[in-house]
């Protein structure tokens, strides 16, 4: 059976059963990863680095998995894992940045532009740019919403905000994103 | 990609331009990442927790879960105590190097029989309460079990007697109403008036704190008439009155009958008149207001010997005027007196 096409419940009595526990450990990364791993890069930009995290996301997983009450759907839950580990560690980016000397500024607009396949003339690439001058909470909004097409419901428990403050920050943005495609 | 219905319409009013925008996807992914990724992740999570192929769950000692938890114990007593030495050796040196050495000296066979003796002396005590009280307190024990309270003859005896009797009193009285009106037994039971809800568990507050608010203010003192003085004030008005009817009467002898003139009849009539209409405090006041020319004139008119007596023995002689004050010469004095022989 295809693991990919189990239902979480399935995945997680697999997981909670002591002799599938890989396999369904194995089953929820199959069915979460590319999902969880473009919201965490669309953070981190690097995938290196986007690639600890997602590990490091996953390696929680696995310690929490068991206490998981399932109050909320899984996915919902494995986002917000993503979304604090990702965060967390551009925060520690930024701090490793304002100590070390050497770097000069390693922001993650310069590291779009660092990227091999580049254009800036390319509307997408100006998207990505806009994109890096919202906060990052208001970042994660927008690609939730924008590219995950997360309702409000949801990403109020993924972020554990308000509807009403997650309408707001995504329509903040988007104009914040038209004016910087407008006038780059 | 296209969006749900829903999602694009607000991105629509809010960003046409957004909205017309294809969703390219601008990063680059190593291929075969996502095959791999879930066996990595495997492999991190094995390391993270220490699971190898190669654990030995075989090498444990025979007893040693057995004796773990004396084991245990036993290390965290040393550890204790080695926590205190050190801790001594911390705070100074020179107590460190005093031998632990006990002063107090215990007699033989002490701890052995401890007890043993308690246990004794409790079922001594146990055996009678005089054993007791006599370990409490002598004291106590000297003093004679008597009641002060004074009983009557046989109230023991016909307690339970009495109770029954007033117990059968009570239902006696339920059944003669009954008896006699049906009707009446049952509106006994029906109270016709009515309480506020909730009043009886308030008005203890209330007083309370109507009280407070009473208090600081000085209750008004209503003095109330006291029977005895008003017997007091009747005697002393009657015994005033006797004395003076009975000084009226000694003093009120027939008018002499000098020819006075008219005029002077008919204002010291008045006088008297006015006189009898004063009180005491006025009379005072006129009299007080006459000059000697007036009294000497009245005397002249109107004295008799009684009324010198009077005077004279009313009168201190050291109260009266010197003779030079009071008469001109000793000539005025002699004629007076004649004067006064010749009328009567």
């Amino acid at each position: 059976m295809n693991q990919q096409h189990l239902d979480d419940t399935e995945l997680l009595l697999q997981f909670k059963d002591s002799s599938t526990k890989e396999k369904g450990f194995t089953g929820i990364i199959k069915k979460y990863q590319e999902k969880l791993y473009w919201h965490i890069r669309r953070i981190v930009i690097d995938h290196e680095d986007a690639n600890d995290v997602l590990q490091n996301m996953f390696i929680k997983v696995w310690n929490a998995l068991d206490n998981f009450r399932e109050d909320s759907q899984l996915y919902t839950w494995l986002y917000r894992i993503a979304t604090n580990e990702s965060l967390t560690y551009i925060e520690q980016q930024k701090k490793r940045a304002s100590v070390s000397l050497s770097d000069v500024e390693n922001g993650l607009s310069n590291k779009l532009r660092a990227d091999i396949n580049y254009d800036s003339n390319k509307i997408e690439w100006k998207l990505q740019l806009a994109m890096q001058q919202l906060p990052e909470k208001q970042r994660v909004v927008f690609n939730l919403r924008y590219y995950d097409e997360m309702p409000y419901q949801e990403m109020s428990i993924v972020l554990e905000t308000s509807e009403g403050a997650l309408k707001a920050s995504y329509h903040h943005a988007v104009k914040k994103i038209e004016d910087y495609i407008l006038n780059h | 990609m296209k969006f749900q219905n829903a999602i694009l319409i607000e991105l629509q009013s809010l960003s046409p331009l957004l909205a017309d925008l294809e969703k390219i996807t601008v990063f680059f992914v190593p291929e075969g990442y996502f095959e791999n990724l879930s066996n990595s992740i495997l492999i991190c999570v094995k390391e993270d927790i220490g699971i190898t192929n190669n654990s030995k769950l075989d090498d444990v000692p025979e007893g040693y879960l057995e004796n773990l938890p004396a084991t245990i114990l036993n290390k965290i007593k040393a550890q204790q105590k080695n926590a205190v030495v050190n801790n001594l050796e911390e705070l100074s040196e020179s107590l460190r190097n005093i031998k632990q050495k006990e002063l107090f000296e215990v007699p033989t066979g002490y701890f052995e029989n401890l007890a043993v003796t308690i246990l004794n002396k409790l079922k001594v005590a146990e055996k009678s309460s005089d054993t007791e009280e006599s370990i409490l307190s002598e004291s106590i024990q000297s003093l004679d079990q008597e009641t002060f309270f004074d009983i009557p003859a046989g109230y023991f005896e016909n307690l339970s007697v009495s109770i029954l009797d007033k117990i059968k009193a009570v239902a006696s009285s339920k059944e003669e109403i009954k008896k006699l009106s049906p009707l009446m037994e049952s509106l006994q039971q029906v109270n016709v008036f009515e309480v506020l809800e909730g009043y009886f568990s308030t008005v203890q507050d209330n007083i309370i704190n109507t009280a407070k608010t009473t208090t600081g203010t000085t209750a008004k003192v209503v003095i109330m008439p006291n029977p005895r003085s008003f017997f007091k004030y009747v005697a002393a008005a009657v015994i005033t009155g006797a004395m003076v009817l009975s000084v009226y009467k000694y003093t009120n002898k027939p008018a002499i009958n000098i020819p006075v003139p008219a005029l002077s009849f008919a204002k010291l009539d008045s006088s008297i008149e006015k006189g009898k209409a004063m009180n005491e405090d006025q009379f005072n006041e006129a009299l007080n207001s006459l000059t000697k020319e007036d009294i000497t004139s009245y005397l002249e008119k109107n004295g008799s010997d009684e009324d010198i007596s009077l005077l004279t023995n009313n009168v201190e002689v050291n109260d009266l005027p010197s003779k030079d004050d009071y008469l001109l010469d000793e000539k005025t004095l002699e004629n007076y007196l004649d004067k006064i022989k010749f009328q009567n």
